[in-house]
């Protein structure tokens, strides 16, 4: 027999994952069968209310068949590789420069967070300010070094490039925070070893604290992945999708189909398929790196 | 180097400032003029005309809600996460990480039929629920870091005392958890604070929160960049303040317990 006191003990756990579980059914997986559902079907946005008619895999066949859809892959996947490729390039050289500037290090960290707590619509706006082609203060300052004025905004190239500026000044620091303090806890037992051992600064950096910092690595690299792969604020704001679309990431492709030309199935179809691909990004990086301990 | 590096990290923000207090006339200036006298003209129009004020406490409620949810929520399934084993503890894990890794723009469009369906369409209510969807995972993920830190021993020794569990998380976990709790909720309240997708699709006209507010200064006809930066300047303030008052946790919580000590 089981007292009540075992059986309360036991069904205690799950008194304490109830609140995620319901909030899991309500804001996840039934929204989510609504979109599959939603996917399903061809409904336009006054049809939300009544339902659309039926058109099984249609709107997914519709995607594939579309010019902006393979457009915003290319856009999204760009962005995705050069923003963390190089935030995580910058990061870890900012992580390093703060790790070893022993002076005033809580002040030089407290600025590095700056770029990191704007509001991604008031950076947006701020750099589109900067970027302007006419009376941009960075058009300003090539021309004065002797350069041409750059069309950083109405050229597909540079608007990218804009884009891509905006995101890492912002979010290098986001990397830099978590290396540094990857960095920061490696003993320093295992400097003054490796000095005794005659390593130079090179070596010990290759040998000693990369692979110490891998896991943090690997965080940082899987958080802005998932974080650029669904950019909007910044193409919205900064250039609207780009100059004929060159800079429609996903995301402003899926509001574009779905609040502007009011093809709510086939929005739906598209995210469905942005939400598989993030799902299958994690489980796999969390297979191989498993970051999620036990 | 650090010098230049903290010029190209300070340069924009500098930049919004002067932007804002800049007399208008001087603002297509070239090159840039430095000294002037500054001038709150846009300031006003943005608290007079363009009720900043209404958008602010838009802003505050949501984030200030949505924290509190996601607190409240995450909190609860950390520490069952952490602190036992149980059947279907590695399923509502992966689960919450899937939730986390959706992206809005995909949650919003079923969001935004279930809300019309329930009659919260264009609600503030309709964007906490929508900010919490990022708030609940956080929490949950920094509280299961900072959690684990914890010694078990902490609250077994209550309970030996005679408190049951809660009692022992009350007493004894959560006023050692204060730094972690402080820095997940600065954490998901500059979130929504932040916040524009949610909030442009799903709210409208005086129920609008501060980030659309400033988008809708990009109109077709100007760009009124006076008030953009006026607006920004202050919009940037609160993720500011809180950001620093909390800078030393925050490596701690972002990287969410990846590495154990």
């Amino acid at each position: 027999m089981i007292g009540r006191a075992t059986r309360r003990r036991r069904l205690t756990p799950y008194y304490f994952a109830a609140p995620a579980v319901i909030y899991l059914f309500g804001m996840w997986i039934y929204p989510l069968i609504y979109s599959v559902n939603l996917s399903l079907h061809q409904t336009e946005i006054y049809q939300l209310m009544t339902g659309g008619s039926f058109v099984g895999l249609g709107n997914f066949g519709e995607l594939f068949q579309y010019n902006r859809f393979w457009n915003s892959l290319r856009v999204t996947g760009i962005l995705t590789g050069v923003c963390v490729g190089t935030e995580f390039l910058l990061g870890l050289g900012l992580a390093i420069l703060l790790n070893t500037a022993i002076v005033a290090r809580r002040v030089f960290r407290a600025i590095a967070i700056i770029p990191l707590m704007l509001t991604p619509v008031v950076l947006g706006t701020d750099f589109k300010i900067m970027f302007n082609y006419l009376y941009g203060v960075v058009n300003w300052a090539l021309t004065t070094v002797g350069l041409q004025p750059v069309q950083w905004l109405s050229n597909s190239f540079w608007a990218m490039v804009s884009v891509m500026i905006t995101e890492i000044w912002n979010q290098s620091s986001f990397v830099a925070l978590i290396l540094l303090a990857g960095l920061q806890s490696i003993p320093t037992e295992l400097y003054e070893s490796a000095f005794v051992d005659g390593a130079n600064n090179f070596r010990i950096f290759w040998s000693i604290r990369l692979p110490l910092i891998l896991p943090m690595i690997f965080v940082a690299v899987f958080w802005r992945t998932i974080a650029v792969f669904r950019i909007f604020d910044v193409p919205y704001i900064v250039t609207s999708g780009g100059p004929v679309f060159s800079t429609e990431a996903l995301s402003l492709l899926v509001n574009d189909i779905g609040y502007q030309a009011g093809q709510m199935g086939l929005a739906a179809a598209l995210s469905l398929i942005m939400i598989v691909a993030m799902i299958a990004f994690a489980l796999i990086y969390n297979r191989f790196f498993r970051f999620e301990n036990e | 180097m650090l010098g230049l590096i903290v010029l190209i990290i300070a340069f924009p923000v500098f930049w919004l400032v002067r932007t804002a207090i800049l007399p208008g006339s001087d603002l297509a200036l070239l090159p840039p003029v430095l000294r002037f006298t500054p001038d709150l003209h846009a300031l006003r129009i943005v608290f007079v005309h363009d009720q900043f004020l209404q958008h602010f406490f838009n802003s505050l409620i949501v984030a200030v809600s949505a924290t509190t949810i996601g607190l409240c929520v995450g909190f609860s399934a950390a520490y069952g996460l952490s602190r036992f084993r149980y059947h279907g503890k590695a399923l509502l894990s992966v689960l919450i990480l899937c939730l986390y890794v959706t992206p809005p723009i995909a949650m919003i469009l079923p969001l935004y039929v279930i809300f019309q369906h329930v009659g919260l369409a264009g609600n503030v209510g309709s964007l906490v629920l929508a900010h919490s969807i990022f708030t609940v995972p956080l929490s949950t993920w920094m509280m299961r870091g900072f959690i684990a830190r914890l010694p078990v021993e902490m609250e077994e020794a209550a309970t030996i005392d005679g408190c049951n569990r809660v009692q022992g998380i009350i007493r004894i976990a959560l006023p050692l958890l204060r730094p972690g709790i402080v820095a997940t909720m600065v954490l998901a309240f500059i979130y929504s604070w932040n916040d524009f997708i949610y909030a442009v699709i799903l709210t409208s006209g005086s129920d609008t929160t501060l980030p659309v507010m400033i988008a809708g200064y990009i109109t077709n006809k100007a760009t009124y960049w006076g008030r953009i930066a006026a607006a920004g300047t202050l919009v940037i303030a609160p993720p500011f303040i809180f950001g620093f008052l909390v800078q030393r946790h925050l490596a701690e919580g972002l990287s969410a317990g990846a590495v154990k000590s």
